[in-house]
C-alpha cells in the first residue's frame, strides 16, 4: 500500500512557501517575551533587539536547525494512528443536547471511553474540568491520565509550574530520570501566539520539557485572514515560520527532544471573522502544511476531522470524513478522531465514537490490498469454475474475517431500519453507556505511584489556596 | 455646500482619505460637527451594519469602513467635545492579565466602533488593577474582558472583584468573552453578559446599555 500520493502543491510552490517562511523569520522577526530565550537565540547569532524582545534570525541558522533536530519518529502503527480526541471547554450531553462546563467525572469517563476505542490511538481527557480550581486544572487532568489511561495520550500544560507538576509525575511513572528521557510519556504543543508572538509561557515550557528530551509539536496557530493573510499561501508561510521559530529555539538550546511541525491552522468565516473548524480552505492549508513538513524531513502535527456543524447529520459527517480522508491520502500523521461538534464548541461523547467507527474504515483502508498467491487465489477461480458459488469454498471461510464490520453504522435492510428506527446519536449513546456501565477504569501504575501522584496534586492545591 | 450623500457613501466605500477630504470642507464651509455625524456619518456605517448583516459586506469590509469613520471622525472630534457630544455608549475592553491574544477583541472593537460606539482599547495583559484605574479614568458604560487562555479565566472573577471593591462595580456593565469562556462561568463570577462572538458581543453591549 502507498501512501502520500495526494500532492497540493509542486516542489518549487512548497519552496517558494519554506523560502518566505525563511524570509519572515530573518527580515521580518519575532518577539521572545522571556528573557533566557533571547540570552540563548543572541548566543546563538541571531539579531536581537532586547528593549523590544525581537529577534531576527539568520537563514543559516534556521536551515542548520531543520538539518540538525530530531523530528519525531513516525507512529509505530502508521499509518494507522488516529489522534486524541479533543480538549475544550464544554460538555455536550446527550440526553438535553445543551453544553455545559467540563467536569472531573466527565474526564474520567472519557479517559474510560477511550481506552475502549479501538481505533483511537492516543488518549485524553476531552474537556476541562471546571469543578476544580481553572488555574491548575491541567493537573488533574495530567493525574487522570497517567493512572488511568492505557493508551499514550497528550494533554495540555498551562504554566511552568504546572509542567514541574508534569514532570514530576512523569519521573515517578517512569521511574527516573534516564528512564523519561527514553520513554517520551510527555508531549507539548507548542502554541506561539500568531502573529509571531512567543510568548513566555510556551518557552518556559517547551525549555522544561527540552530538558527532558520530551516530544516537542511545534504547532502554531495561525488563522486566515485575522492573524495571517487572507491568502492561502501567506499564511502557510506564516505557520511554518512561527513553527521553524520554535525549532530554532531549541536547536539553540541544543536540545534532542524530537519535533514534528504542524498545527491546528485554521479559516476565518469572512462574513463573520468566526473561527472555522472544516471550511475547504482548511483542508487545502493542512495538505500543504503536510506538504511543507515532509519537504523538511518532519512529521506534520495537524489536525482534521474536524466539523463545523453543531450536531451529528450529514454535514458533520460529510466534514469530518473529507477533510480525514484528504489528509490521511496525503500521509499526515495524526488524523484527528475529536469528538468536538460545533467548531469546537463543545465534546460529545456519542461522536467520539461514531468517528472511532469512521476510524475503523480508514484503518481497514489502510491495509490496502495484499497481493500473493493466496489472495489471488487463482486455485480457487479454477475449481469454482464457469457458474459456481464462492460461498461453498473453505478459502471463504478463512478470509471472511478479513472484512471490516460496523458497530454503530448501520446495514439494515431498508424496512428493517426503519422498523425500529434510531438515530445514529442514540445508536452510538448505546455504546457509551455500555462502556461506561461495564468498563472501569484501572490503576495503571502502581499504587505507590499512584499514591505520589496524588501527592503531587495535593500540593499544587494547597499551594494555591496559600497564594 | 457640504456633500453629505458622498461623505456617508466615502464611509460604505471602505475610503478614509475621501471621508476625511469630505469632512474637511464640510467643516471649513462651516458645518455643524454634529450635523456632519447625525447626517452623514451614522447613516453611512448603519448602512455598513446593515450590509454586515445582509451578508453582503464580509468582516474585513466593516473594518476598513469603521475606519472611514473614525478618520472623519478624528477630525471634527475636538469640536464635537466642545459642544457636549455624547457618543451612543462608552467601552473600555482589554484582553486580560497573563493573555496576549488580541484578535478576537480587536474584532470586538471593530464592530462597536461600526455601531457607533466609542471604544477604549485596553490592550492585552490587562492586570484587574489596571481595568479598575481604566474605569475610573475613562468612566465607560461597559467594560468587556477577553481571554483565550484557561488560566487567565480567573483574572476576569478577580477584576469584577475589584471593582466592587473600588466601589464601581454598580458604575459599569462587565461582560466576557473569548475561546475559554461560557456563559456559565460569566454567571458564576457576576459577569452581566457573555458574547460568544463579536457580533453577539455588540447585540449584547446594545441590550446592556438599552439602546
Amino acid at each position: 500500500m502507498i501512501f502520500n500520493q495526494l500532492d497540493i502543491l509542486s516542489e518549487n510552490e512548497i519552496e517558494r512557501i519554506l523560502d518566505t517562511s525563511y524570509r519572515i523569520l530573518e527580515e521580518v522577526g519575532l518577539r521572545f517575551e522571556w528573557a533566557p530565550a533571547l540570552d540563548t537565540l543572541e548566543a546563538r547569532g541571531c539579531m536581537v533587539d532586547r528593549q523590544a524582545m525581537h529577534v531576527r534570525m539568520p537563514r543559516k541558522l534556521v536551515e542548520e536547525a531543520v538539518a540538525g533536530m530530531t523530528p519525531l519518529a513516525r507512529p509505530q502503527d502508521y499509518p494507522k494512528i488516529f489522534w486524541a480526541p479533543w480538549i475544550g471547554m464544554n460538555l455536550i450531553e446527550f440526553e438535553t443536547k445543551t453544553r455545559r462546563p467540563g467536569r472531573l467525572d466527565d474526564c474520567r469517563n472519557i479517559v474510560n471511553l477511550v481506552n475502549n476505542l479501538e481505533n483511537i490511538s492516543v488518549s485524553s481527557t476531552g474537556v476541562v474540568p471546571q469543578d476544580v480550581p481553572i488555574e491548575i486544572a491541567d493537573v488533574f487532568m495530567a493525574e487522570l491520565l497517567f493512572k488511568y489511561s492505557e493508551k499514550i495520550f497528550t494533554t495540555w500544560t498551562y504554566t511552568i509550574e504546572t509542567g514541574r507538576d508534569l514532570v514530576e509525575m512523569a519521573l515517578a511513572v517512569t521511574g527516573g530520570e534516564e528512564e523519561f528521557r527514553n520513554s517520551k510519556v510527555l508531549n507539548y504543543l507548542a502554541e506561539p501566539v500568531t502573529p509571531l508572538k512567543m510568548p513566555r509561557h510556551m518557552l518556559e515550557i517547551m525549555t522544561l520539557y527540552a530538558q527532558y528530551d520530551q516530544p516537542i509539536n511545534m504547532g502554531s496557530m495561525v488563522q486566515v485572514g485575522t492573524t495571517g493573510p487572507a491568502t492561502l499561501a501567506g499564511s502557510v508561510a506564516l505557520q511554518m515560520a512561527e513553527n521553524m521559530a520554535g525549532l530554532a529555539y531549541l536547536y539553540c538550546l541544543g536540545s534532542k527532544s524530537p519535533v514534528a511541525l504542524g498545527g491546528p491552522m485554521q479559516t476565518s468565516d469572512m462574513r463573520t471573522g468566526r473561527c472555522l473548524y472544516a471550511a475547504p480552505e482548511l483542508s487545502l492549508i493542512h495538505l500543504a502544511l503536510v506538504a511543507c513538513a515532509h519537504h523538511l524531513g518532519y512529521m506534520s502535527g495537524c489536525t482534521s476531522g474536524l466539523c463545523d456543524a453543531n450536531t451529528m447529520d450529514f454535514q458533520c459527517g460529510w466534514e469530518r470524513g473529507l477533510s480525514g480522508v484528504l489528509l490521511w491520502a496525503a500521509g499526515s500523521e495524526s488524523i484527528g478522531m475529536r469528538g468536538e461538534i460545533g467548531g469546537g464548541e463543545g465534546f460529545s461523547m456519542e461522536s467520539l465514537v461514531v468517528e472511532n467507527e469512521m476510524g475503523g474504515m480508514l484503518r481497514r483502508i489502510s491495509e490496502g490490498i495484499i497481493v500473493n498467491d493466496e489472495t489471488l487465489a487463482l486455485d480457487i477461480i479454477e475449481k469454482v469454475g464457469i457458474g459456481g458459488n464462492y460461498l461453498y469454498e473453505t478459502h471463504s471461510a478463512q478470509h471472511a474475517h478479513d472484512f471490516w464490520q460496523p458497530e454503530v453504522f448501520s446495514r439494515k435492510q431498508y424496512a428493517q431500519f426503519w422498523e425500529n428506527y434510531r438515530h445514529i446519536e442514540e445508536r452510538a449513546h448505546e455504546k457509551v453507556a455500555r462502556i461506561l456501565d461495564t468498563s472501569e477504569l484501572s490503576l495503571q501504575v502502581d499504587e505507590d505511584v499512584a499514591r505520589e501522584i496524588d501527592r503531587i496534586v495535593k500540593a499544587r492545591v494547597d499551594k494555591l489556596k496559600s497564594a | 455646500m457640504a456633500d453629505f450623500e458622498a461623505l456617508k457613501n466615502s464611509v460604505i466605500d471602505m475610503d478614509p482619505d475621501r471621508a476625511v477630504e469630505l469632512t474637511q470642507s464640510a467643516v471649513a464651509e462651516g458645518v455643524a460637527p454634529l450635523d456632519i455625524v447625525n447626517t452623514a456619518l451614522i447613516p453611512g456605517i448603519d448602512v455598513v451594519g446593515q450590509k454586515f448583516r445582509d451578508f453582503e459586506y464580509f468582516l474585513p469590509e466593516v473594518i476598513m469602513a469603521a475606519k472611514a469613520f473614525k478618520a472623519a471622525f478624528e477630525v471634527i472630534l475636538p469640536q464635537l467635545n466642545e459642544a457636549g457630544y455624547e457618543p451612543k455608549g462608552r467601552v473600555l475592553i482589554g484582553t486580560v492579565s497573563g493573555d496576549n491574544h488580541d484578535i478576537g477583541k480587536n474584532i470586538v472593537i471593530a464592530l462597536l466602533q461600526g455601531s457607533g460606539y466609542e471604544v477604549h482599547d485596553a490592550g492585552v495583559d490587562v492586570s484587574a488593577q489596571r481595568f479598575v484605574e481604566l474605569v475610573r479614568d475613562i468612566k465607560p458604560h461597559v467594560v468587556g474582558m477577553s481571554a483565550l487562555l484557561t488560566t487567565t479565566m480567573a483574572v476576569m472573577r478577580d477584576t469584577i472583584a475589584e471593582l466592587s471593591g473600588a466601589g464601581l462595580r454598580d458604575s459599569v456593565k462587565v461582560i466576557v468573552g473569548g475561546s475559554c469562556v461560557n456563559p456559565e462561568f460569566a454567571q458564576k463570577i457576576g459577569a452581566d453578559g457573555y458574547g460568544e462572538d463579536a457580533s453577539e458581543a455588540v447585540k449584547l453591549v446594545d441590550r446592556l446599555l438599552a439602546v
